[in-house]
């Protein structure tokens, strides 16, 4: 379907410029482009300003509710690859079936205008998936803006990507549905990383991928805990600490890429209206020049032809 | 010379308003700001209190009420709906109703209380829990299936401890 949609539009273009007058844009035309690029500039600008002010709380908010990943990751923080699971010999007995999957999350937003924030993290993504040889990783995204990429590139490693996702304002609950919505499709997950975009400051932010053991890995390690008492059912703690962290880790990335999208958006949104003011110029000149021609043109016309009746006269 | 060392020291100890403020004083010394555990009781969309001292708090864990103060042996511990209670380092407790989550006590005497719910237990509405409290018992009773018995259970003992919180008699 697509590429008969693809032809079409081909071939419209091809008769839209047939039908095109040669020659110098006429006086209307400037005048149309002038005011589309005047209006694109004012939306940008708005854009810009919604960007700005927003920013402020979304920084406030990156950095108050990372509170709430303090704890856990200070405990697990230290566990960043799955080489103890890979190091094992086949037919070792792990704590649950092993599934051998890794989940990738990645955290892109639902609009675009915002620079490089969800081109960065879709790249990061296609780089993790690129190296995935045995089929292990299994990719979900927030926000419409990572789903279509990676649908197009690893439509098979693809779970789902939730749209309208945090549209208003990331909720827990709401979080937890969609966290819950993976784990129910893969509850033995080796691993998971999250890709998100970790805010620095107004103008910068890197991305950034959090990585997440899940129980079978924090039972290879379990060396690191030796230290902490937990409760008789200690495989059972283990297991929902491994979820809590995951859910935990997600929040704090979730506010942290908000937080960036805002700065990212301030940032590209006031260079396009930059732009947009330097074209309206040059374009407002032109038009200027045009209309200004016009008139002499008539000018001249009009002093000609009272000439041309004096002269018969 | 001695004789008026220990005449001196004696009415020093006889003296019972000298003795009862060194006493005071020893007291103060007590509650020293490293004697105290550093706790973070941080929800999801709140950070209630961030690397606050205290002498003493109380968790509902899973398994029992358990309270951490400072060298608590290092713990990961799951949390039930329940009472949490805080002794402040002025005396004043201060009782908050946590919906359940982790605590993480660290060996460098820190602890993060990690809730996802919590509110000061005046702000329960004690009608509201009665309520609740009747509708889940009702739903454990009638709950025949095993999820739907188990999603009841949850909710019945969310509203007892809620109920033993505010006073509500079961």
């Amino acid at each position: 379907m697509n590429t008969t949609v693809k032809a079409s539009s081909k071939l419209f273009v091809g008769l839209t410029n047939q039908n095109q007058v040669r020659g110098m844009a006429t006086l209307k035309d400037l005048k149309v482009r002038l005011g589309t690029v005047q209006t694109i500039s004012k939306l940008t600008k708005t854009l810009h300003m919604v960007a700005s002010s927003k920013l402020r709380s979304a920084e406030k908010k990156a950095e108050e509710l990372g509170a709430f990943n303090v704890g856990p990751s200070k405990l697990l923080s230290e566990i960043k690859s799955n080489e103890a699971l890979d190091q094992l010999e086949q037919g070792t007995t792990f704590a649950e079936d092993r599934s051998n999957k890794q989940l990738v999350i990645a955290i892109t937003t639902d609009t675009g205008m915002c620079g490089p924030v969800n081109h960065q993290v879709v790249k990061a993504c296609k780089a993790l998936l690129s190296k995935d040889t045995e089929d292990k990783m299994i990719a979900s995204t927030t926000g419409l803006k990572g789903t279509a990429p990676l649908a197009t590139d690893y439509p098979k490693k693809l779970l789902f990507g939730g749209r309208d996702f945090g549209k208003q304002d990331y909720s827990f609950p709401e979080t937890l549905l969609f966290l819950n919505e993976i784990i129910a499709k893969i509850p033995n997950f080796d691993n998971a990383v999250i890709v998100y975009n970790k805010f620095k400051n107004a103008l910068s932010y890197s991305v950034d991928a959090l990585f997440i053991p899940g129980f079978n890995l924090m039972e290879q390690h379990r060396d690191k805990f030796y230290t902490y008492q937990t409760t008789e059912d200690r495989a059972a703690t283990m297991k929902d600490l491994s979820e809590f962290y995951l859910a935990s880790a997600f929040w704090a990335s979730l506010y942290q890429n908000r937080a960036s999208e805002m700065a990212g958006r301030m940032v590209s949104m006031d260079n396009a209206s930059k732009n947009g003011e330097s074209i309206s110029q040059g374009l407002s000149l032109q038009y200027n020049r045009a209309r200004q021609a016009m008139i002499t043109s008539e000018l001249i016309e009009i002093t000609s032809g009272a000439a041309a009746i004096e002269d018969s006269n | 010379m001695f004789r008026t060392v220990f005449t001196r020291s004696s009415t020093l100890l006889n003296n019972k308003t000298a003795f009862v403020a060194s006493g005071k004083r020893f007291y103060a010394d007590a509650v020293k700001s490293e004697d105290l555990l550093t706790f973070s009781l941080v929800l999801p969309h709140q950070t209630i209190y961030k690397d606050k001292k205290a002498p003493l708090i109380t968790l509902p864990g899973a398994k029992g009420v358990f309270g951490v103060a400072k060298d608590h042996i290092p713990k990961i511990a799951e949390l039930k709906p329940g009472v949490m209670q805080i002794n402040h380092e002025d005396g004043k407790e201060e009782k908050f109703f946590l919906s359940g989550g982790f605590a993480f006590i660290n060996p460098d005497n820190t602890c993060y209380v990690n809730a996802i719910e919590a509110f000061p237990i005046e702000q329960l509405d004690q009608e509201a829990v009665k309520k609740g409290l009747a509708q889940y018992t009702q739903a454990y009773n009638d709950a025949t299936e095993e999820t739907a018995k188990a999603v009841a259970l949850i909710g019945l003992e969310s509203y007892q401890q809620m109920a033993y919180a505010c006073g509500v008699s079961v």
